[in-house]
């Protein structure tokens, strides 16, 4: 029974684990909560929906549909939104984000109408039992291909070039553009990667819970931007253990009896790690500078 | 004149500028906290709600009359921002905001979760005691207020500690009890916001206080311009009565809405009256007003 | 003249009074390395006391300790014979002690007079209730707080300027700005870390006026410099800091024929 709620969490926190990512990562490089990643999520999943349920492609294609998409529509809402107001206020940026996402709902809501859509069958509805533990083929799918993005994301992040830019960019901003590092590309390439994160935790999540709408960035959005600060933001195996975490503890909450709290649960788990640990599991301490 | 009594007498202009006064004044508290503090508050709509409800609850079951139930709508959220600040005010920045977000959450979740406040149904049935000259009375009490504060001993303590927290607390401000203070001042304003709103609409329900309303009302103090009394007046006005004059796009209405927020950020990134102060408008004002050879002799 | 009823201590230099600050073996380290190790201050009331050392000996931090930003891990710091370790920065400015910073931390978008303002808050009390009732006596503190103020921005000569945005100052102006704020506390001790870098000469000359009046009010003055000729000139005592221990103390000229210190600024020397 709790094993099988294990399972049940991890899954969910695999997908909000792959959502923090694109938040950790853009967090960790310019400081913005980019408030539109929620959006970018939710057009990843219709792009999927679309591709499977029109063009009847297996869900493989779907998928990478779906982060062809994601990736240039993420690059376009940098470079024209938040890219112009990299040296303003904090706030500025922020509120522009708003603006991109209260765009993205409205303008998919105008396309798709502002009712939830089922996701077509396309994995059958196999079940792997493991002892006292059940697997239901979409879990496996989804559980796998979260731990293999990851993984290449950690691989892209440790070994590439251009992650190591992007390591060098978030370590200090200036110091690595007078290093001869294109700041500028190192963004993009930021917001790139976390959406297709983002476009695949879109199609895996429609097919899981069935249900896609216009909506449906706003609250996963929050929370995993939550499961980001929760872990430490700026960090990526915080995000993923933030994920996980939150994952597994609303499945534990609802499982408890605590279903109508369960929007709440992310919040108050984030307040209190925050009030003890004000950078995130794992977060830097901050040093305050003078 | 005539003009003004033309609006007010019209009961549609009437509600609507009626309700850009009530955002108006939990905007200014908003503005308060995050323009002349600089702390971030992601979840001011969930003050609005507390006072909502507060006060709602008085009149429904206590049949207190109107004013002191508003008072008390107005200190309960006041009362709740401190028991927010006191632990979060350590944090900075972004930590804050996320914190002030989560907490506007919980307290939405609460309120589906209570029998009293009418779960997700919400309240109905509240009697309609706001109308347009009380608002009006409050607003212009607000801005006074607040004017009275930016211009003072202790407005100048908090944009001090906007300005740089850590040399603020070598010139001997305690940054923790005016970051709470000024957190709580601008809960009290959202308070008093959230009582007119459920007596003039007559009906709430959590839904309407969600995180959206708190960036709302955050767009309308950035985009009237961090910091400015007469720049949230104007951001409000211009963003509540967007959606009117968008009226006759209809369905696209939000879209252009979205789109709007981003150009506006993107070229005027300040706000459209960033920085600018009522008091130096007043002095100008008076300058021009003055005959030139008094202006001369003066100096 | 021993006045106070308390028998002084006596230390290595004899001194007829308690000192108005004292560190005592005071430690700190950052990540694991040492900043400060086991250091011994003591500064005389109404005298010009000079920290100097090579970039990096841990003088700013000796600063950030004194004035509350820092908790040392171990050792004591008293002013007054009070003990002020790990006090709050707010409460040890309300006891008397004011600074400035070496990367000049004004309030950039507010007034030269607010800035000096805002540094009269520990010597002013008026609230949020006061600032809505705007009572007889708020206002007689309001004027009290701009007559301050402006005394202040005389003393460093930005009375012109009282208008202006801290951050439209020139350089030179804005580290005057900072000594006239934190003078603006009517401290007893006062810090300047690097008042003088980025000064021209004539600017530095103007400085050492501004100090010379400081101390001709009865407030004791701790210094962090890098300018030899300007330190020498105007202190008291000069201590000397490297790799964050006190290596040599004494008047301008002991510390400038002190062998240690020499080494210590131009590297060991062959034989």
């Amino acid at each position: 029974m709790y094993l099988q709620q294990l399972v049940n969490g991890l899954t969910l926190g695999s997908t909000y684990a792959l959502i923090a990512l694109g938040y950790t990562m853009v967090y960790g490089i310019i400081q913005l909560i980019n408030f539109a990643h929620g959006e970018v999520y939710m057009i990843g999943a219709f792009v999927g929906l679309i591709m499977v349920a029109v063009y009847k492609v297996n869900f493989f294609l779907a998928m990478l549909a779906a982060m062809a998409v994601c990736v240039p529509l993420a690059v376009l809402i940098e470079r024209v939104a938040y890219r112009p107001l990299r040296r303003s206020t904090r706030l500025a940026p922020l509120i522009s984000a708003i603006g991109v996402s209260i765009f993205l709902q409205t303008l998919v809501t105008l396309m798709e109408g502002p009712n939830p859509k089922g996701f077509p069958q396309v994995i059958e509805d196999t079940v792997y039992v493991f002892g006292p533990v059940q697997f239901s083929k979409v879990q496996v799918i989804i559980l796998v291909l979260a731990a293999l993005l990851m993984l290449l994301l950690q691989y892209t992040v440790k070994y590439t070039r251009m992650g190591k830019a992007m390591r060098a960019t978030s370590e200090d901003y200036e110091t690595a553009s007078l290093m001869g590092i294109n700041v500028n590309r190192v963004i993009s390439f930021t917001f790139a990667l976390g959406a297709a994160l983002a476009a695949a935790g879109g199609v895996l999540v429609g097919m899981y819970f069935n249900s896609i709408y216009p909506l449906m960035g706003v609250t996963v959005g929050l929370k995993s931007f939550c499961a980001a600060v929760l872990g430490g933001i700026g960090s990526i195996p915080g995000a993923v253990l933030g994920g996980m975490f939150l994952g597994v503890a609303e499945v534990f909450g609802v499982a408890v009896g605590f279903d109508t709290y369960r929007d709440a649960i992310a919040f108050g788990l984030l307040i209190l790690v925050l009030l003890f640990k004000p950078t995130g599991l794992l977060g830097m301490p901050i040093q305050r500078k003078v | 004149m005539e003009f003004l009594l033309d609006i007010i007498n019209n009961p549609y202009y009437e509600q609507v500028l009626t309700m850009m006064g009530i955002y108006l004044i939990a905007a200014l508290g908003l503005n308060l906290i995050t323009g002349y503090t600089g702390q971030f508050s992601f979840g001011h709509a969930a003050f609005m709600s507390i006072g909502a409800y507060s006060s709602a609850l008085m009149t429904l079951k206590m049949h207190t009359p109107f004013l002191v139930n508003l008072l008390a709508g107005g200190l309960i959220a006041a009362f709740c921002g401190i028991l927010l600040a006191f632990p979060s005010m350590r944090l900075t920045g972004d930590y804050l905001g996320i914190t002030t977000l989560g907490f506007g959450e919980i307290v939405r979740v609460l309120f589906i979760n209570m029998e009293i406040t009418g779960g997700a149904i919400g309240l109905a049935g509240i009697p309609k005691e706001t109308d347009f000259v009380t608002v009006f009375v409050l607003v212009i009490l607000s801005v006074w207020g607040l004017y009275r504060i930016v211009n003072s001993r202790f407005g100048r303590a908090l944009a001090a500690i906007r300005e740089d927290e850590i040399a603020a607390e070598t010139m001997g401000v305690n940054a923790l009890m005016y970051k709470v203070e000024s957190f709580s001042i601008g809960c009290f304003l959202a308070g008093i916001s959230g009582g007119l709103y459920a007596h003039s609409l007559q009906y709430i329900n959590p839904s309407d206080f969600g995180f959206a309303k708190s960036f709302e009302l955050l767009n309308f103090v950035v985009i009237g311009g961090l910091g400015s009394i007469p720049g949230t007046v104007l951001g409000t006005a211009v963003l509540s009565l967007a959606p009117e004059f968008l009226r006759f796009v209809k369905e696209y209405r939000m879209l252009i809405y979205g789109a709007l927020m981003v150009a506006m950020m993107v070229f005027r990134p300040n706000g459209i009256l960033g920085g600018v102060n009522l008091g130096d408008l007043f002095r100008r004002l008076k300058r021009r007003t003055k005959p030139p050879a008094a202006a001369s002799g003066g100096a | 003249m021993p006045v106070s009823g308390q028998p002084a201590k006596m230390t290595g230099e004899c001194r007829s009074m308690q000192p108005l600050l004292k560190l005592e073996q005071v430690s700190i380290n950052f990540g694991g390395l040492a900043a400060l190790e086991s250091v011994d201050i003591q500064v005389e009331r109404g005298k010009i006391f000079s920290l100097i050392g090579p970039n990096g000996a841990g003088k700013s931090t000796v600063f950030n300790i004194i004035s509350g930003i820092y908790r040392p891990a171990s050792g004591r710091v008293l002013f007054k014979n009070i003990d002020i370790t790990g006090r709050k920065p707010y409460l040890i400015t309300d006891l008397g002690i004011t600074r400035t910073f070496q990367n000049i931390r004004l309030f950039k978008n507010l007034t030269v007079l607010d800035n000096a303002r805002i540094g009269c808050h520990t010597r002013s009390r008026a609230g949020f209730i006061g600032a809505l009732g705007r009572f007889k006596k708020v206002r007689e503190e309001e004027g009290l707080i701009r007559g301050r103020a402006m005394e202040v921005l005389e003393v460093v000569g930005l009375t012109e300027k009282s208008n202006v945005l801290a951050k439209n100052l020139a350089y030179g102006d804005q580290r005057k700005l900072e000594i006239a704020r934190a003078l603006a506390s009517s401290p007893e001790l006062i810090l300047l870390d690097e008042p003088a870098a980025g000064m021209n000469v004539l600017e530095k000359q103007g400085l050492v006026d501004v100090i010379e009046k400081i101390r001709g009010m009865g407030i004791t003055v701790m210094l962090v410099e890098h300018d030899m000729k300007f330190v020498m000139s105007i202190s008291d005592y000069v201590a000397v800091l490297n790799y964050g221990m006190l290596i040599a103390g004494g008047s301008p000229d002991q510390v400038q024929n002190n062998p240690a210190v020499i080494e210590a600024y131009l590297g060991r020397e062959v034989g």
